[in-house]
């Protein structure tokens, strides 16, 4: 390209017209913009309610949307707009600092907020929508109800051990496998210091009524021993993807996901002894404009009648005792496997545990 | 008088979209957290993590900073020297990748380099390799795919510069007897040299704040200082994630002084060295 061609072009660009044209495009596209931006808020500009709910994310939200929202909207007409980004408390904050509340509901509130200030970010529920005798009482609080129960358990790829060099046949059954060089091949943790230190404590043949309160340096040492073939997920679907293509042969996963792998095609399997069970709290956030409706989807996906939808999807099963679930992939739900040895990671001690050791936790990462 | 009034839209914008809000997380970094300003601070310098991920930052980053000059260079000098149509056509490539989905980009990177992905695929079966290269989830992994995400922020600024030599100035050398090498080194790569500045500025400054391709191909194991800023914020230490976030943009003022110390102010900008 030659000065001549370049000042010819820039001429052309730069002209008058140009750029009044350019300008009048940048106002208009302003102008759509804004007119989206506004009309996602709840409420504002449409006749028919609507609330926005976060689902989580990927195959998750949608396999949400088709087991809860959709049957939702047929029935009491009000439009769910999925908000399918994975929400962090940051986010959560800033909403009510701001007052742009821009979700209505959640069906997991993300770690990191103190129990304590719960009441600041989420409404009160509102106990006429809900049958609080439907529910443990470890499976709500004054302002989140317990919307799913997951968990995570050993699981592996057959062709993925086999192909690092593990004797044909043999499979891990318990997480001291996972930490056996008998097994050959990547193991996969989960980015997140309470499953893998819990995990590894259990490895270590700690009882699983003795897991808590946590030895964090025993945990850590019986890691290192690994150290070499640990591979860290950030999410549920980072996850489905190791074992779905055999990047990690064995380790952590979470039921639901390993379930999705297998529906994949994949050669996975899961032990479940000695699983980590852990749900998901729902809430509703606080300054919301559509607060009944919002309450009525929580009440809906966490109800007797309609919670356990989701099992029909992924076995995520509700935490409401009389809901419905699939019959048919009762093998896949944690609770059908309570006769084995099992952990219960309770809410309020995630939160207290992340001050305690999440630092340590991190510290250990950055020597892998 | 009249002139000065014209600097107040673009002041305001400025003020509002820039200052105000540095100034605050500045502030907050004072007051939030363990009590009495610099405790955030303290606690950065003594903790494990941080400095650590602050060395490995600057280190890709003057890695992926290099490798991009040179490729950069190689790319802008063959739209240069290209006839007009494959130059423009060049260009255009390289700005497209410019309106792709870092997010989808990255994911990509993710497929051909996992251990079960395309390059250790095609290579196990080719029975070069018995077991899979480790080519994600390290600092391998992060400057491929940082270099593919950064190389169009390098090609443009040499480009400008390159595209505004005179080729005249070549053909001069030439007549007074350089051979072709001479005429590029001493002649040609000179002229340059301003853009190849810039462009490295602009990438490097890029790439200590990275983000989104560091965190996916790292994994959780190689943790860049923008991964360990958004770790904080989600886990709502505002405190100690804007104190990260202020040493970081002292970092990156830093490397401006010294970069304009070292070459000039306009030099930074691309605006020196125009032949006459």
């Amino acid at each position: 390209m030659d000065q001549g061609t370049i000042d010819r072009v820039l001429q052309r660009e730069l002209s008058r017209r140009g750029f009044l044209k350019a300008s009048m495009l940048g106002v208009a596209g302003l102008g759509v913009a804004a007119c989206g931006g506004t009309s996602l808020v709840s409420g504002s500009g449409s006749s028919k309610p609507s609330i926005v709910a976060n689902l989580q994310t990927g195959a998750l939200a949608t396999d949400e949307i088709n087991a809860w929202a959709n049957p939702f909207t047929k029935a009491t007409g009000i439009k769910v707009i999925a908000d399918e980004r994975e929400l962090t408390s940051d986010i959560v904050q800033l909403m009510i600092q701001t007052g742009q509340i821009t979700i209505d509901v959640l069906t997991s509130i993300p770690n990191g907020i103190d129990a304590s200030d719960y009441p600041k970010f989420f409404e009160p529920i509102d106990w006429t929508l809900f049958n609080k005798s439907q529910f443990n009482s470890k499976f709500y609080g004054d302002t989140w109800v317990a919307v799913d129960l997951y968990s995570t358990a050993v699981t592996y790829n057959t062709k993925a051990l086999e192909a690092a060099g593990t004797t044909p046949g043999m499979v891990p059954t318990s997480w001291a496998d996972v930490f056996n060089p008998a097994f050959k091949g990547k193991r996969s943790f989960e980015d997140y210091w309470a499953t893998t230190c819990t995990a590894a404590l259990l490895g270590d043949g700690v009882p699983p009524d003795q897991v808590i309160p946590m030895d964090i340096d025993r945990a850590i040492a019986k890691l290192n021993t690994i150290k070499d073939d640990i591979v860290l997920y950030e999410s549920g679907s980072d996850a489905q993807n190791f074992y779905i293509t055999g990047e990690t042969a064995l380790g952590a996963c979470f039921n639901g996901r390993s379930q999705a792998a297998v529906k994949a095609g994949a050669p996975v399997g899961v032990a479940w002894s000695q699983q980590l069970v852990a749900y998901d709290q729902g809430g509703v956030i606080k300054g919301t404009s559509q607060l009944h409706e919002a309450m009525e989807f929580l009440s809906w996906v966490t109800g007797s009648a309609h919670g356990g939808a989701l099992t029909y999807y992924i076995s995520y099963p509700p935490a409401n005792s009389q809901a419905v679930v699939d019959q048919a992939t009762k093998d896949w739900d944690p609770s059908s496997h309570f006769d084995l040895p099992y952990v219960v990671l309770d809410q309020d001690y995630l939160n207290d545990g992340f001050n305690q050791f999440d630092p340590s936790f991190e510290a250990w990462k950055a020597t892998l | 008088m009249r002139s000065w009034l014209l600097l107040i839209p673009g002041g305001f914008f400025l003020f509002f979209f820039f200052l105000w809000p540095v100034a605050e997380v500045a502030v907050d970094s004072l007051t939030d957290g363990p009590p009495g300003g610099l405790g955030n601070y303290r606690s950065i310098a003594t903790s494990i993590v941080d400095p650590h991920s602050f060395l490995i930052t600057l280190e890709i980053s003057a890695l992926v900073t290099v490798i991009c000059a040179l490729l950069g260079y190689a790319l802008s000098y063959m739209i240069v020297v290209a006839p007009p149509t494959l130059g423009r056509l060049l260009i255009g490539l390289t700005l497209i990748s410019l309106f792709i989905s870092q997010v989808a980009r990255t994911f990509a990177w993710e497929v051909i380099l996992d251990d079960t992905g395309i390059i250790n695929n095609v290579l196990i079966s080719l029975h070069l390799i018995s077991s899979p290269l480790p080519l994600i989830r390290d600092a391998l992994g992060v400057s491929i795919g940082m270099t593919n995400v950064l190389l169009p922020t390098m090609v443009l600024p040499i480009w400008v510069v390159m595209a505004r030599i005179d080729p005249e100035v070549g053909r001069a050398a030439a007549g007074l007897g350089a051979s072709p090498t001479r005429s590029f080194l001493r002649v040609f790569l000179p002229l340059s040299l301003p853009g190849v500045i810039a462009g490295c500025l602009l990438t490097f400054m890029l790439a200590i704040g990275f983000y989104v391709t560091p965190s996916i191909l790292g994994g959780g194991e190689f943790v860049m200082v923008g991964e360990l800023i958004v770790n904080q914020f989600n886990y709502l230490q505002w405190g100690t994630g804007s104190a990260l976030s202020v040493v970081l943009l002292v970092l990156v003022g830093l490397v401006l002084v010294i970069s304009a110390k070292l070459v000039g102010i306009e030099s930074l900008f691309g605006l020196g060295s125009e032949v006459e």
